[in-house]
Order: structure tokens, then C-alpha cells, then sequence
């Protein structure tokens, strides 16, 4: 029953927002009008051809085992030329329109459409607001500089909150994440099993500042073989992070960032198997 | 502020190379097609080079210095065959093309461009960092760093274990990659402004010729539709939808795929269905775009060999011709043959131990 279905369910299910099928819709009704009997009749054979071989549940089965994992069928919906034919439409419409008055006034109802009903401006000002020439945080810069600053090792494992890794990566690829792109998915996922038990107290701590077990939290820097770590500034005292085993090295505009005493680290998770063994 | 500025100087640099390129090659097979089309084609001759050059050397685990050497080599001597070809047959590249300059003489063609110049610069200022960004760049980051192909994880930085074929199969991020060693620029710079200016450039370079074989030659219309086309694509961008590609990840092999591979794929499809299937031009430039997609995305592995099939079978039908079909299988053969290495990795029947 649901073959064919899934084409639809797909396009509604990303398009509705921003009348998007709607528009789709619209542009394909109104060029299957104005086409010839010839385009038609192609039209209809693609539209037909489209459904059996691609755009249905046994093929969608089929593709994410052997091709992909799920959720990357949606790349089949690439080949429907949706902006083109929407453009296409427009303009159609548009040398369509007779006497200069009406393509005016066709002209503005458009500009006004595509720009009032798009998205909204304000929001898209910070992205387009670039602090640097790399169009990232200035914190990835500074973390980099300050930690580079402090060792003379070729590659350091750091421990860093997530926008931070993800853009650090870009920069630099001397520095190493210590928490994996697996361990996040896992932790930000519905069905999240204990599968990195040392990770997930990382994530914790330097992302909302969480600490479950300290014990836990010092093996599982210890456990990762972190060299630094990276949290966002002025939540914990110096003499805490101390506590942690890890020593100030400087801040930048949202972080800072702290060397990991490896030594001082061994013997404090050395004395919390002790006390936990008591 | 200087690396950006070297990196919009390798964008000119790659457009003419592309035009001699797929002057060259358009000149050699006797294509009856417009300037700027070879221009297009230029870019997937490039990539079909490159990939018949970076391939080995990934599977044979070779440094990344010898994939540049080589590559350099490639394009010097190529290119000084191409000009001395076209120079012997006096044919001319785009730049020299004087019939494109008498368009200059209308004022909405400069309106036009002053919008799409403000377009690329409003998709290339985009700052968005997500997995994908820190995976692929750092990819290419890794190249550089460790002077290795595809060896190391974009995201963790360590050494795979064995060579992950599907990325490897795709030379998309290395060949920027070497762009970034020849211009001493950080893959940071090169991805977000010149991966992403060249993406705009040739997707709107494209719409605009299919506006042209939609409204029969017309420049305006065809102007005015690839205008509006940015413009759509800016203001509704949707996830996963093409206009995200474009406009925020176009500095990704999937940007490419959605936004230049199955777009030109659709044009040449609307040619063949112009011409009733019966052009063997059109043909072949299918047969390029389809033998260059995997080497410029690994998601054209599937979704162009799906559009090809159904557009050629669709044509077959409708024109009650059997060779459509054939020519469009036929057309396949490199998807084929790169999906059956694909799949030899998946149920690990070929793998290479780093």
C-alpha cells in the first residue's frame, strides 16, 4: 500500500515549512499545462518510471542496506530539479503576462513572495557576520594558538565542548578530539547505551558542565589520554579544575583551556580505586 | 586577507582551464555546442583526469606530495596540448569569444550579474561548521598534515585501520586539497571560498543553459530564470533539500552532486529529449558527466545512474527507439563499475590494510 507513498510522505515531510510542496506543486501543474501533448505524455512516464524504480519502500529498503545507512535516501530527491522548475514556472508565467502593467505588477508580486515569504533576515544576519577570514569562532583560533603555545608535541589530544571540536577540526589538524563523533550521536540519541562510559562523562562536563562521579570524570581523562581540556569560562573555580588534576593555561573569548597534569592524575585515580575498593 | 585573495585568482585560473579543456575536447569530437556548455564540460574532463591519476595512488597508499607532483605535471602538459591544438585549428576559447561580449550592450545583463555576484558572496560568507564540514575539511587538513591520501580520519585524526573505500573512490577533496598545497593556503580557505564560489558559478552556469534550451535560445528569460533561481534558492533553503547544499555546504562533494552533477544531467537529458535521442553529441556528453560524477561525488553513485536509467527508458518509450536505452545503459557503465567496487568493500571482499 505505502509504495509510491514514500515520494509523497519524503516531499511533505521536508517541504511544508516554507510552502515548499506547495510551490513544487503549483510549478509542476502549471508547466504540465502549458506543455504540449508530447512533454505531457513524457511527463507522465517519468512521473510513473520515478515511482516504480526509485521513489518506494523496497527500493529505499534496499538502498540504505547495501549503499548507506538510514536517513541519506533523501538524496534521490536531488533529482528533481525542484528550484529550476520553480524558476522556470515563474518565468514562464511571467513572458506569459501581456501589456507592461500586468508583468510589473507579476514582477513585484514575486519579488515580494520570494523575499517576504522566505526566511527571516534577522537570523540569518549572525551568519553572515564573520569574526575572521576562516568564517569560524575566534575561540578554535585562540585555542589553538594557546595550546600550541604550551607543548612542542606534533599531534595533543584535547578534550573540547562540540562547536569547539567541530571547528577546531577545520583549523587544525594537529589537535585530536578526545570524545568521538559516535559518542555524541550516542549521547544525543534516543536509544543511548552505555557503550562509551568513558566518554559520555567528558560530554558532560565540558559541554554543560555536568559532573555525575568525579572519579569517573578523572579516569575518563585519564582513560582518553587527554592532554588538555577545554571548558566554557567561569563556571568552575581554578582551585576545583586543580582538584581535577588540571592546570590553567589561558582563555579565550567563551573558554579556557587547561593542561592535563598526567602524573598528579595517575595518583589521584590511583586513590579513588583505593577509596572505592574501601 | 592575501589567501583569499590567491584563492579567487586559482578560481579564474581553474575557469580557463576548464574552457580550454572542454574547448579541446568539444573541438576533437566535433560537439556543435555553445561556449560557455564547453566550459561546463571542461570542469568534468578535469575531474575524469584527475581521478584517472589519484586513483591508483590511493589504493596504493603512495604520499600526497607525489599525488601533487604528478597532478601538476598533468595539468601543465595538457593544457600546453590543448592551446597548441586549439591553436593550429584556430579555434577560439571563451575569454577570446567576442560574440558573448555584444550582450554587454543591455542594461539588465549588468543588474543581473551584480545580483549573482551579490549571491556567491552571500553563499560563500556563510559560516556553518557542522560533522560533515569538520570531516571532510579535516580530510583534506589531514593530507596536508601527514603528507598521506585518504589514511587518516577527518574527524579524530587517527590512521584508519584499512582504507575506506568510499571516500577513496571519490578524489573531490583531495584534488582541492592539492589546490591548497600549490597555493600555500590552509583547506579552511580554500573550501569556504573557492570550493563554494566555483559550485555557485557553474550551478547557476547551468540553469542558465537549461533556461536557454527551455525558452528556445532566449538569453533574457534564461538570465532572468537563473537569477531567479538564486534568489529561491537564498531565501527557502530547507534541509536537505538542494538549496542547504548550495547555499551553506557547497563546499561539499554533495553540494556538487545536487547542485552541478544531476543538474547537468537533467540538461543533458532535456537535449536528448529536444533532440529526439538521435544526437550522438549529446550522448557523449552524457557519457562524460556520468563517468566524472563518482570521481566528484560518491552520492552520484546511485542517484545518477537512477536518473539516467529512467530518463533513457522514458525517451526510449516515447520515441519508440530501443537505441535510447541501450546508449543510456551504456552511458552507466562507469557508475557500474565503481558501485561494484563499492560493493566488493561493503561485504569486505576487497580490502586494503593500511
Amino acid at each position: 500500500m505505502e509504495v509510491g507513498l514514500t515520494f509523497v510522505e519524503m516531499l511533505r515531510g521536508f517541504f511544508t515549512e516554507m510552502g515548499w510542496f506547495y510551490g513544487l506543486l503549483a510549478a509542476f501543474l502549471f508547466c504540465f499545462i502549458k506543455s504540449g501533448k508530447e512533454t505531457r505524455k513524457k511527463l507522465i512516464l517519468i512521473l510513473i518510471f520515478s515511482l516504480t524504480f526509485v521513489f518506494n519502500d523496497i527500493v529505499k529498503m534496499l538502498f540504505e542496506k547495501l549503499f548507506s545507512n538510514e536517513g541519506t535516501f533523501y538524496r534521490f530527491l536531488w533529482m528533481i530539479p525542484m528550484t529550476i522548475l520553480i524558476a522556470y514556472a515563474i518565468v514562464l508565467a511571467y513572458e506569459s503576462c501581456k501589456g507592461k502593467v500586468v508583468k510589473v505588477f507579476f514582477a513585484i508580486v514575486v519579488v515580494a513572495g520570494v523575499f517576504l515569504i522566505g526566511f527571516s533576515w534577522e537570523n540569518e544576519w549572525d551568519l553572515l557576520h564573520p569574526k575572521n577570514v576562516y568564517l569560524l569562532s575566534n575561540d578554535a583560533m585562540s585555542i589553538s594558538q594557546l595550546i600550541h603555545d604550551d607543548t612542542q608535541e606534533e599531534r595533543v589530544t584535547v578534550v573540547l565542548p562540540l562547536k569547539q571540536q567541530l571547528e577546531i577540526r577545520t583549523y587544525d589538524p594537529s589537535i585530536v578530539p578526545a570524545i568521538k563523533r559516535k559518542a555524541y550521536i550516542n549521547y544525543y540519541s534516543q536509544e543511548r547505551t552505555q557503550q562509551y562510559e568513558f566518554q559520555d562523562p567528558l560530554i558532560d562536563f565540558c559541554n554543560y558542565a555536568v559532573i555525575e562521579d568525579e572519579a569517573l570524570l578523572r579516569k575518563s581523562i585519564l582513560r582518553r589520554k587527554a592532554d588538555y581540556l577545554v571548558i566554557f569560562k567561569e563556571i568552575f573555580s581554578r582551585e576545583f579544575m586543580e582538584e581535577l588534576s588540571l592546570e590553567y593555561i589561558g582563555t579565550t573569548d567563551r573558554v579556557e583551556v587547561y593542561r592535563v597534569n598526567r602524573k598528579d592524575l595517575k595518583v589521584r585515580c590511583q586513590e579513588d580505586r583505593e577509596v572505592q575498593k574501601n | 586577507m592575501l589567501d583569499v585573495v590567491k584563492c579567487m585568482a586559482a578560481l579564474l585560473v581553474y575557469i580557463l582551464i576548464f574552457d580550454i579543456w572542454g574547448t579541446t575536447l568539444s573541438k576533437v569530437l566535433k560537439w556543435n555546442i555553445s561556449q560557455i556548455e564547453k566550459v561546463l564540460y571542461g570542469f568534468f574532463v578535469y575531474y575524469l583526469l584527475f581521478q584517472v591519476v589519484y586513483l591508483p595512488l590511493v589504493l596504493l597508499r603512495k604520499p600526497f606530495a607525489l599525488l601533487t607532483g604528478i597532478w601538476i605535471f598533468c595539468v601543465i602538459l595538457i593544457t600546453v596540448i590543448c592551446c597548441g591544438y586549439l591553436f593550429v585549428t584556430r579555434t577560439s576559447i571563451f575569454i577570446f569569444e567576442k560574440s558573448y561580449f555584444n550582450v554587454l550592450k543591455y542594461g539588465y545583463v549588468y543588474i543581473i550579474c551584480a545580483l549573482s555576484c551579490l549571491g556567491i558572496c552571500y553563499c560563500v560568507l556563510q559560516h556553518y561548521v557542522g560533522w560533515d564540514t569538520s570531516y571532510y575539511i579535516g580530510m583534506m587538513n589531514e593530507a596536508l598534515y601527514t603528507n598521506t591520501i585518504g589514511i587518516y580520519d577527518g574527524d579524530l585524526g587517527v590512521m584508519e585501520k584499512t582504507i575506506p573505500i568510499r571516500s577513496a573512490l571519490s578524489g573531490f577533496y583531495m584534488q582541492f586539497a592539492v589546490c591548497s598545497r600549490i597555493l600555500n593556503v590552509k583547506p579552511i580557505i580554500v573550501a569556504f571560498y573557492l570550493v563554494r564560489s566555483l559550485c555557485v558559478i557553474l550551478a547557476e552556469t547551468i540553469v542558465f543553459c537549461i533556461g536557454k534550451v527551455l525558452f528556445d535560445r532566449k538569453t533574457k528569460p534564461a538570465l532572468l530564470m537563473a537569477l531567479l533561481w538564486l534568489c529561491i534558492n537564498m531565501m527557502w533553503y530547507t534541509e536537505h533539500a538542494t538549496p542547504l547544499f548550495l547555499i551553506r555546504r557547497s563546499y561539499e562533494a554533495k553540494g556538487y552532486c545536487s547542485n552541478v552533477v544531476l543538474p547537468i544531467i537533467f540538461y543533458c537529458l532535456l537535449r536528448l529529449y529536444r533532440e529526439k535521442g538521435e544526437r550522438k553529441s549529446h550522448w557523449q556528453t552524457l557519457f562524460l558527466c556520468c563517468a566524472a560524477s563518482v570521481p566528484i561525488s560518491m552520492s552520484c553513485l546511485v542517484t545518477v545512474p537512477a536518473m539516467v536509467f529512467i530518463g533513457a527508458v522514458v525517451l526510449g518509450i516515447s520515441e519508440k527507439n530501443m537505441k535510447c536505452i541501450i546508449y543510456g545503459i551504456l552511458c552507466l557503465l562507469p557508475n557500474i563499475f565503481y558501485g561494484l567496487l563499492y560493493l566488493l568493500s561493503v561485504f569486505d571482499l576487497w580490502v586494503i590494510e593500511v
